[in-house]
């Protein structure tokens, strides 16, 4: 059992960037909550190791569990709670977080403004370099939408980025 | 804008390789998660030894009232009752010792 939480403390280490980086995207910018929903879906994937049979990547697995729990809490947010926080989101952009450069705000506010599926979609595939086959079995959509998905919120994200540079 | 230049956009960011207080985070949910689940594991045994040592009162009421055990021998039936109750919190400890 202890040997078993010392490799998975290492498995931790080795997916922590990935799984946050794309949650940190799925959840539009929410660093706190994307961070929560991070270690709740490392918790729960250690509860459930039994069912990882290997068909997809560790990384993939974790990340489909996360797109989940981003999912629920997206559900679960009020309506006024979400405008309150793109609101504090926004401010915060605003102030451009110290030392962050202009164009990595102007990615996480046009990521902002895709629906939650393009934008997770666009993660995987375009910031996480999962293939649209891994991304559809994370985010639990057929190829096509998903295929659709990246196309359309790479169109979008250009129209924004290029507007915002423009 | 074309793919590589939104792809390197996206691709940065400030996320560390490694890091360790997010992983005591983790491993110390994994910990509570790990306790709840033995506590869970358990309460079916002790719920059996409570209904067992429920429905065994009266007999051993009745044998203790015949028996003159003496304080020596009253004090070993009750250590064997505490006893019987610790048992499988023993076994647990011993069990988690021994895997470490």
């Amino acid at each position: 059992m202890r040997g078993s939480e010392a490799a998975f403390a290492r498995l931790v280490d080795r997916h922590q960037r990935a799984l946050r980086a794309f949650l940190r995207r799925a959840c539009a910018g929410d660093h706190a909550l994307a961070d929560d929903l991070a270690q709740e879906t490392f918790i729960a994937a250690w509860g459930r190791l039994h069912a990882w049979r290997g068909e997809a990547s560790f990384r993939s697995w974790l990340c489909a569990i996360g797109w989940r729990k981003c999912a629920d809490a997206r559900r679960g947010a009020g309506r006024s709670q979400r405008r309150d926080a793109d609101w504090l989101q926004s401010q915060d952009l605003e102030r451009g977080e110290g030392a962050s450069p202009d164009a990595r705000l102007a990615v996480e506010r046009a990521l902002a403004a895709l629906p939650p599926e393009q934008r997770a979609a666009v993660a995987l595939c375009l910031a996480a370099d999962f293939s649209h086959a891994e991304a559809a079995v994370v985010l639990g959509s057929p190829l096509g939408t998903v295929k659709s998905h990246v196309t359309r919120g790479k169109a979008r994200l250009a129209e924004l980025l290029g507007a915002a540079h423009g | 804008m074309d793919d590589a230049t939104l792809k390197a956009l996206l691709a940065d960011n400030d996320l560390p390789e490694r890091d360790p207080a997010f992983r005591l985070a983790v491993m110390q949910g994994v910990a509570r998660r790990r306790f709840i689940g033995e506590l869970l594991d358990l309460a079916p045994f002790v719920a059996g030894a409570a209904a067992l040592l429920w429905l065994l009162a009266p007999q051993i009421e009745v044998y203790l009232r015949r028996v003159d055990f003496g304080l020596l021998g009253s004090l070993t039936v009750a250590l064997v009752i505490v006893a019987s109750l610790l048992a499988p919190t023993g076994l647990l400890t011993f069990r988690r010792m021994t895997e470490t």
